[in-house]
């Protein structure tokens, strides 16, 4: 049963990406609004995946991602960064602060289910191979 | 509208949501600008009012995006990439940009409003996109106003001050906030906040922290920290934890309402500097509720009762004249009216800010019920139904304990283990249900459970043995209810325990008739346990019923008056000492107030009224001499012990300046009894 969390400063959004993840068998989805919920969400409860939006209050999503990378207990742990600016100097910054993959909204249901099946599987490989 | 933007997904179903966020975001953007506005007169520029404007711009595109509005995505994304510039200094924010601003806020809201209304034209956005400045060319000219490199002086303080992981979140612009705050005169603090489940389970999260710190101080940075913490000498292990630096006027602490930080003082404000500090913007957080100290509430509540009081004074002013009365007087009892009419909407509304949802207390049960359910080696299922019911304050916080004690007598006696439970073929899993609903101007609790109910025989067996039950005498369950209540009923005897309830009990009879309130029970063997709490609105004003007895007046509460009925002479009988009279066929046990409060009353023949109340110790006619009417009065509760009378909960006043005592029914009823068995 993979665990997402889902964590981007729009209500609708969110509802979106989980409407669009739905097909995954059994996924148990938590939501945060901000990086900061996001870190604690993290810290209370194991998650096998963390969706993460760039542009949130008060804490931007390469601090969520420099804070994850400087701690070895979210080594394991893939990060699909989904924004909605699509130059490359931000793709290449996510990049460069630990983030596993990167989509651009508006997203396509389709590619972003394929895109988190490929990260859990790989982060099953992973785990299973530790 | 294209369904491209979600296949797969019916994007029907996000357009109402697409449309209430992007509303919201619009209405802040365009008060947010009112400020820009006013604050660029003044040769100000409001950070954070652009980095919201930005961020909503932003969340547009990004929904418009996924809907398939291109014109809206279009649209935002150019009014963003315009607060970009403006934040590097690359436009100047001048009345003509904030002017150009709104009106592509307005175009984004026409072209929004088409998903509401399809019928209505689709705006074209090339003339606002054709006005939207442009920025200058780097080393066109140098940005407006280079900001100030904050002083090494501050940098060296903080990193003496803060822990190192807050010292390189902060950036420039954070230094430059804390030396702006430091030299406005202002305290700059550290609050730390552990995160848990537990607090989460209790709603106290690091966003919902964030929120309360923003309204007392200002949030300069929040960061995450990490650290290795050792409990007990085992292998250490990592705790994430939130640091806040905030500025403020005052020195924050616990007691501010504030959930469990630890806190550490950066700087104490020093005197305030000559020139005043400019005037706090009025956006600087777009918040739709004020939090309030509840005894500024307390007196707000007060002065609306004195209201009430001199209302009553005139009442009785413009009453006592017999005479007949000259038009102006009968004008002036048209205004009495009106005034009575105003004063109660202004009742109601004095008691709604005071209201709060039950949720504050019902989110704590999932937590207690868990480690309990954990530690008991019982299986429960916690449903809470009605936690928005709201409920005065004062009594939100008074109904924590009595629930607590429901929800643990429950499981620790109501509820079987697994096994018992299969044996009685019940599923394994055992279901507390407990529930808040308004009901008329009272609000009903309830805690019920599925276990296996009151052992009635057991409660009469433990009652007899205790001599509060005669050998021959039956338990009915209102009395079974207030045996239970009794503080005497339980010890630590296994007896006790299978008979079905612990301790505790008491705190909750305790609880309900302190507030003028009343519980009751409903028990089946087998089925489970109901604990119903009726509970009035709000403590600090009840309504009435007005009654003289001999020279003294009491005031009844009109929550526990089932009905009022005149009593002739003849129809008083007397049984085993006791009176009765006959209401409808049915004996109803006669209490005359004057004797239960030994008022000298000339009177020898019987009262003429009986007012009928219920309690859990069922029905009687409490004797009166004559009605007063019904009132809304202010309840001052007698809160030393040396003044508490038997059968009293606390006094008012009508605005003669003589008290009249508030009569505690269930109380009154249960001294009654106790006389009377002596």
């Amino acid at each position: 049963m993979p665990a997402i969390l889902v964590t981007d400063d729009s209500p609708t959004m969110r509802r979106m990406i989980i409407a669009a993840l739905t097909p995954l068998p059994q996924a148990y989805f938590g939501e945060a609004s901000t990086g900061l919920e996001a870190i604690e969400q993290l810290a209370l409860r194991p998650y096998d995946l963390l969706i993460l939006d760039l542009n949130m209050p008060d804490m931007h999503g390469f601090e969520v991602l420099a804070f994850l990378s400087n701690h070895p207990r979210y080594a394991t742990l893939p990060v699909l960064v989904l924004t909605t600016r699509g130059d490359a100097d931000s793709r290449r910054m996510a990049k460069e602060h630990g983030a596993t993959a990167y989509m651009t909204k508006p997203f396509r249901p389709p590619e972003l289910l394929k895109t988190v099946q490929q990260l859990l599987a790989t982060s099953k490989a992973v785990e299973k191979g530790k | 509208m294209t369904s491209e933007g979600l296949p797969g997904i019916d994007g029907e179903a996000f357009l109402q949501d697409f449309l209430e966020e992007s509303e919201e975001h619009l209405r802040n953007v365009s008060s947010y600008l009112l400020t820009l506005e006013q604050q660029a007169a003044q040769g100000e520029v409001n950070e954070q009012a652009i980095n919201e404007i930005l961020r909503a711009f932003h969340t547009i595109k990004g929904l418009s995006g996924m809907i398939g509005l291109q014109e809206a995505e279009k649209l935002s994304h150019e009014l963003e990439s315009v607060l970009r510039h403006i934040r590097a200094g690359r436009i100047t924010l001048d009345p003509s940009v904030i002017d150009v601003l709104s009106q592509g806020t307005r175009a984004l809201e026409a072209i929004i409003n088409t998903v509401r209304d399809p019928s209505a034209p689709m705006p074209d956005i090339q003339p606002v996109l054709a006005r939207l400045p442009r920025p200058v060319e780097a080393g066109d000219q140098p940005s407006p106003s280079p900001p100030a490199s904050p002083g090494q002086p501050i940098l060296d303080w903080l990193a003496r001050a803060l822990p190192p992981a807050v010292v390189q979140a902060l950036d420039t612009e954070d230094v430059r906030r804390v030396e702006r705050a430091a030299e406005n005169g202002k305290h700059i603090q550290l609050a730390i906040f552990t995160p848990s489940r537990e607090k989460m389970a209790a709603g106290v999260t690091v966003n919902a922290v964030r929120e309360q710190l923003s309204q007392q101080a200002q949030v300069i940075k929040a960061v995450p920290l990490i650290e290795q913490v050792s409990v007990n000498g085992e292998e250490p292990s990592a705790i994430v934890r939130f640091a806040f630096l905030l500025a403020s006027d005052q020195k924050l602490s616990q007691k501010e309402g504030l959930p469990e930080l630890e806190w550490s003082d950066i700087k104490a404000a020093s005197p305030p500097p000559i020139t005043p500090p400019p005037p706090r913007p009025s956006h600087d957080r777009v918040s739709p509720t004020v939090r309030v100290d509840v005894t500024r509430l307390d007196r707000l509540m007060e002065l609306m009762g004195d209201l009430i009081r001199s209302h009553h004074r005139l009442e009785m002013l413009w009453g006592a004249n017999g005479k007949p009365r000259r038009e102006e007087e009968i004008l002036a009892g048209d205004v009495l009216l009106e005034m009575r009419r105003q004063l109660r909407r202004l009742r109601e509304a004095v008691i709604h800010v005071r209201m709060v949802p039950l949720e504050e207390v019902f989110g704590r049960m999932p937590l207690v019920v868990r480690d309990l359910s954990r530690s008991s080696g019982k299986q429960v299922r916690l449903i809470l139904e009605g936690g928005d019911t709201e409920v005065d304050k004062a009594l939100a916080d008074r109904l924590l304990d009595p629930l607590l004690h429901l929800v643990r007598n429950a499981i620790a006696h109501g509820i079987e283990l697994p096994e018992e439970r299969a044996a009685a073929r019940k599923p394994p899993e055992a279901t507390i249900r407990i529930s808040g609903r308004p009901e008329g101007d009272r609000i009903i609790v309830s805690v019920a459970d599925d276990g296996r109910g009151v052992d009635m025989d057991r409660v009469a067996e433990k009652a007899r043995a205790l001599g509060w039950l005669a050998q021959d005498e039956p338990l009915t369950p209102t009395m079974a209810l207030e045996f239970l209540c009794r503080p005497g009923f339980s010890t630590r005897d296994s007896a006790d325990m299978a008979a079905g309830r612990g301790v505790g009990m008491d705190v909750v009879w305790q609880m309900v008739s302190s507030v003028g309130g009343q519980l009751e029970m409903e028990t089946e063997p087998g089925q489970g346990t109901t604990f119903i709490l009726k509970l009035p609105l709000t403590l600090l004003i009840v309504a009435v019923i007005l009654v003289q007895v001999g020279p003294e007046r009491y005031a009844i509460p009109r929550l526990v008056v089932d009905e009022i009925i005149e009593i002739s002479d003849n129809e008083v009988a007397s049984v085993n000492g006791r009176e009765i009279i006959s209401l409808r066929g049915q004996p109803l046990p006669l209490v005359r107030l004057a004797e239960t409060f030994k008022v000298n009353s000339q009177r020898e023949e019987p009262p003429r009224y009986g007012i009928v109340v219920s309690s859990a110790e069922g029905r009687v006619a409490l004797g009166v001499d004559r009605l007063l009417g019904l009132r809304e009065v202010v309840v001052r509760h007698f809160r030393d012990p040396l003044l508490s009378i038997p059968g009293i909960s606390g006094a008012t006043e009508l605005g003669d300046g003589r008290p009249i005592l508030i009569v505690d029914v269930p109380d009154l009823l249960r001294y009654e009894r106790a006389r009377r068995s002596r």
